[in-house]
């Protein structure tokens, strides 16, 4: 009887988890630097203030370039970047959108 | 000239003159003191002005001061073309330095119907978006009200509903511009959210901390 209780508990309690995690709200972020790693599901971009943030990202990521959309193979070291993402942090970005954008003084 | 036939009046003896003339002084020192005084300068020896109701006419006659509506909410209530507010309205003024590619929202909280004048201009070209985020609803109840292309823009607002209200801003090139931005209104407070994700409410400033002009 105390088990099912208590596995009750854990049923309400996963039940509300579930329903407040869409609630949870990603903020928008914007990174704008240089590109100073790019894999294919991370690229990390150092700003002007020299922090280097790590960015995910997926097949819905839109990579673009004078306005015209681009294949990620297109991003290379050193390029300059403006990069909107979201998340919970900067420590937890995923990108919506990489502009590549020309070279963007002192961000080097 | 006198016609012949006529009856003459027989003519006043000097003594009849005087004793006319100080009857007629006498009389106009009583309505002196009794009606004149009281009616035009409120002063009253004989009572005489009160008890006819003359001396109210010196007095003004200022109505019981009404007292401001009252409220928490900075919110008008309108009388007629007057809209009247339980506070004071505030002052704020903010410059922001854009760097390339990066963004800012400047905002403020007004209850709906509240006013705010505003002008703000930059240096380059900007986008700018003047929108505003209802208070407790989801990002995707946020209004826009301009985002015509523009360096420059003067007005005034009414706020359609309760919440923040204030600009986007974007430098969408490579060189910095600065963007100015001066509001008076009845806002109660202001909220910077800047392109990296960190957000700071500012503080606007109260009437009196406006210098006073002495010409």
């Amino acid at each position: 009887m105390i088990l099912i209780r208590r596995i009750s508990a854990y049923a309400v309690a996963a039940a509300l988890l579930s329903f407040a995690a869409p609630v949870v709200a990603h903020e928008d972020f914007r990174v704008i630097g240089t590109l100073t790693k790019v894999d294919q599901s991370t690229i990390s971009v150092r700003d002007k203030a020299a922090k280097t943030t790590s960015i995910r990202l997926n097949k819905q990521t839109e990579i673009t370039r004078d306005k015209k959309k681009v294949e990620a193979a297109e991003l290379k070291v050193g390029q300059s970047v403006v990069v909107d993402a979201y998340g919970d942090s900067e420590a937890d970005l995923l990108a919506l959108e990489i502009r590549i954008v020309p070279a963007i003084s002192g961000s080097k | 000239m006198p016609v012949q036939g006529e009856a003459q009046p027989p003519p006043h003896s000097r003594a009849a003159i005087v004793k006319a003339s100080g009857m007629a002084a006498l009389g106009a020192a009583v309505l002196l003191v009794t009606v004149v005084l009281p009616a035009e300068y409120g002063i009253d020896p004989l009572g005489t002005g009160k008890a006819l109701g003359l001396t109210a006419l010196t007095q003004a006659s200022v109505a019981e001061p009404v007292p401001p509506p009252q409220g928490a909410v900075l919110a008008p209530v309108q009388e007629g073309n007057v809209g009247l507010y339980p506070g004071e309205y505030k002052v704020d003024s903010r410059e922001f330095v854009l760097g390339p590619y990066e963004y800012i929202e400047y905002k403020y909280h007004l209850a709906k119907d509240a006013t705010m004048l505003f002008s703000w201009s930059a240096t380059g070209d900007v986008t700018q978006d003047f929108h505003g985020d209802p208070d407790g609803a989801p990002s995707s109840a946020t209004q826009s009200y301009d985002k015509k292309p523009r360096r420059t823009a003067t007005g005034s607002f009414i706020a359609p509903f309760s919440g923040i209200h204030g600009w986007f801003w974007e430098n969408p090139g490579g060189e910095s511009v600065t963007v100015k931005v001066t509001t008076a209104g009845f806002y109660t407070s202001a909220h910077e959210f800047h392109f990296n994700g960190t957000r700071q409410a500012r503080e606007v400033r109260a009437l009196d901390a406006i210098a006073v002009s002495d010409n």
